[in-house]
């Protein structure tokens, strides 16, 4: 299931104490659970609240808002959390090892042979390369290893 | 110190593929370890035109320089002022 960025604007929101919020969210778990949503957590700022759910649909989302009394002004599929993390290569030591050799130019027999792998292997872990890397061509493949510095 | 919410205004971000969400990650905490460590930046939930970041910064000024230097957009930059989820429903 896709997790959901729900942006609520409410006037002075980041006013309100922990007794206005344990009220408030007494109030709209029953609803969540009835319905089908993970409630994540929220980021409560001066005049909006940002909400992170997990649900099927968008449409199960503007009804819970409905029900409970909550504004509902964006909501946006999250399509990938980022990180610090995804600075470093998304890469496995094993794909890195097939990139070089592809970039290299070595046919997918001859880079089978090199590391002891079937061709199949082979190619599926280029498969796994050309989708994380996004691209569908060797050259963007060996353009992104030498960008990356893979290739040293 | 405080944590913030910054919306960041990026039309197809959403389609960004790994190579280039690491590209940005790698100028991002490049700029970071310029900064030096008082900023952190937590995470980001990436949309089909917007993302959002959660960073912990001594004040907005440091959040706006480090969008300045990276060539990040920093639509709004909102301190945050609690953090709730299913916890805050529990009897205390």
């Amino acid at each position: 299931m896709p997790k959901y960025l729900i942006e609520r604007e409410v006037p002075n929101v980041g006013g309100l104490t922990q007794a206005d919020w344990y009220k408030l969210a007494c109030g709209s778990l029953p609803v969540l659970n009835e319905i089908g949503i993970q409630w994540v957590e929220s980021y409560v700022v001066d005049h909006k609240v940002y909400c992170v759910y997990i649900a099927p649909n968008e449409r199960v989302i503007q009804e819970h808002a409905q029900r409970v009394g909550f504004p509902a002004n964006r909501i946006a599929a999250i399509r990938t959390v980022i990180d610090p993390t995804t600075a470093e290569s998304p890469l496995t030591e094993r794909e890195i090892e097939v990139l070089r050799l592809a970039s290299k130019g070595l046919t997918r027999r001859e880079m089978a042979s090199r590391l002891c792998l079937s061709e199949a292997t082979v190619r599926h872990h280029l498969e796994h390369i050309y989708e994380k890397i996004g691209t569908n061509t060797r050259v963007g493949a060996a353009r992104y290893a030498m960008e990356q510095g893979l290739l040293e | 110190m405080p944590k913030y919410v910054i919306e960041r205004e990026l039309p197809g971000a959403g389609k960004l593929s790994a190579a280039e969400l690491q590209g940005i990650a790698q100028k991002s905490c490049s700029v970071l370890k310029d900064l030096g460590p008082q900023i952190q930046w937590l995470h980001s939930y990436v949309t089909d035109d917007k993302i959002y970041c959660v960073y912990i910064a001594p004040n907005e000024e440091i959040v706006r320089e480090h969008a300045k230097q990276g060539g990040f957009p920093a639509n709004s930059v909102s301190a945050v002022r609690t953090v709730i989820d299913p916890v805050t429903a529990e009897v205390r």
